[in-house]
């Protein structure tokens, strides 16, 4: 059944900036010049949920729980569209 | 297994013993390793901040994997463990970005609880029932994800349920009247004690199997169906026979079968019992659960009609016998109850390929099976 490991991937507060850097998003972060994927709030460090990288861009994601939950949502129905593919 | 060891362990010195007794109890239980190494690194790390990653990453997988295992031990099906990977821990990592794979954001030990509620919740959606979730509507999913994230938090975080109440499950079910009317059924299913051990293992069993037609509406219905099902029975009260106690679905069948009558038992007489159970074989259920009240007794009563079953049908397995807590309803009044159940799997009556003839041949087998 699904008993293989599940991997969850996550950034420690202090590597963060470091990490900004390295996707090229940094600047524009620290200029609250990007929003969150689904409700378009300006994301901070206070309110970063996580981070979605995809093919075009990285999406960050506040930590509203609707926002959360929307995640876990088009998180599925991403994998469902690769599972139909 | 360690108490079974301990005596060999006698012929050491003491601290020796001990010692060996301390990581054997590990070996065996690594979640709760995680545990200690965790609070022991959240001290050290207040002298030696990169005892902060450890302190964390034990803390989330260790909590999580140790609820990973209590619920392995309330169904029979198996369930991921989780592994925190560090993303950028060293400066000069080089990245590899691995696209719609989110990568959450932890912070120091004064948002522990923040923390963690997030990895909970983000554990339950992407890895919790994951096969079966695929055939669920938005709904369901969202209303298994709290429920079940609820359910991790009250065993291993007391101190977390407040803040995911507050800040994801109420404003949630105040939002969507459909995931209300769906928590409340699992509230009453659970009442009994059977939301993981029937409800989640039948959807385990759903998420196994393939539809070449892609029936997503019927699917959605018939686990509301399954969920109705259920929660009628958690309901019913003591002595009522005429609240159904078998679920055909046209992908999901299954029984539960009451064995408690005292007159029956104290005759010592399972006939009756192994023929309900056998007629459920018969008729192709492919899951029937025998639950009945948690004394030696019946125990024993119900493990020979287990063993009768068994002996009339080779294929049959006995998967896993539980013991749990719940409350049933006698005259109106919530009693709470220790209750034994086993789980008789009928391999034979598995299918794991549904085309779309199978389905209309399903509707007509539906339409004649009465138990």
């Amino acid at each position: 059944m699904d008993n293989e490991n599940k991997q969850l991937n996550a950034v420690y507060e202090k590597d963060l900036d470091n990490l900004l850097r390295k996707m090229g998003i940094k600047e524009d972060f620290d200029a609250g010049k990007i929003k969150c994927k689904f409700c378009k709030e300006t994301i901070s460090k206070e309110n970063l949920h996580s981070i979605l990288p995809q093919a075009s861009a990285f999406n960050l994601i506040c930590d509203k729980p609707e926002c959360v939950i929307a995640l876990a949502e088009y998180l599925d129905e991403r994998k469902k569209v690769k599972t139909d593919l | 297994m360690i108490a079974s060891i301990t005596p060999l362990l006698t012929g050491f010195s003491g601290g020796v013993a001990i010692t060996l007794v301390v990581v054997l109890y590990f070996v065996f239980n690594p979640e709760k390793f995680q545990k200690w190494s965790s609070m022991i690194a959240w001290l050290v790390s207040r002298i030696w901040k990169n005892a902060e990653y450890y302190a964390i990453k034990n803390e989330v997988q260790g909590k999580i994997n140790g609820f990973v295992s209590s619920l392995e031990s309330s169904t029979t099906a198996k369930f991921p463990r989780i592994k925190l990977q560090w993303a950028n821990q060293g400066e000069d990592e080089v990245m590899v970005w691995e696209e719609d794979t989110a990568i959450l954001l932890m912070r120091d030990r004064t948002h522990k609880v923040k923390n963690f509620v997030h990895a909970v919740y983000f554990f339950t959606s992407e890895s919790l029932l994951r096969k079966s979730k695929k055939h669920l509507s938005k709904s369901q999913k969202t209303s298994i994800d709290l429920f079940a994230t609820k359910q991790i938090l009250e065993q291993t975080s007391g101190a977390s349920v407040e803040q995911f109440m507050t800040d994801y499950f109420l404003p949630h079910i105040e939002k969507n009247d459909s995931i209300r009317e769906l928590i409340k059924q699992y509230v009453n299913v659970e009442q009994l004690g059977i939301f993981f051990p029937i409800l989640v293992q039948e959807l385990s069993y759903l998420g196994h199997k393939v539809f070449l037609h892609k029936p997503s509406n019927e699917v959605i219905e018939e686990v509301k169906s399954l969920v109705k099902f259920l929660e009628d029975f958690s309901q019913r009260e003591v002595g009522d026979i005429t609240t159904p106690d078998t679920f055909v679905g046209k992908y999901t069948r299954c029984a539960i079968r009451i064995v408690a009558s005292k007159q029956v038992r104290e005759k010592g007489d399972i006939t009756s019992h192994t023929e309900r159970v056998s007629n459920c074989i018969e008729k192709g259920y492919e899951n029937v659960y025998l639950i009945g009240v948690d004394e030696r007794k019946n125990r024993n009563f119900m493990d020979s009609v287990a063993d009768a079953v068994q002996v009339a049908f080779q294929d049959v397995q006995n998967l896993k016998n539980y013991k749990f807590s719940g409350k049933i309803k006698m005259r109106g009044e919530l009693v709470p109850v220790k209750t034994y159940m086993i789980h008789l799997h009928n391999p034979s009556a598995t299918k794991y390929i549904y085309k779309e003839e199978d389905v209309s041949q399903e509707d007509i087998e539906q339409n004649i099976v009465t138990v």
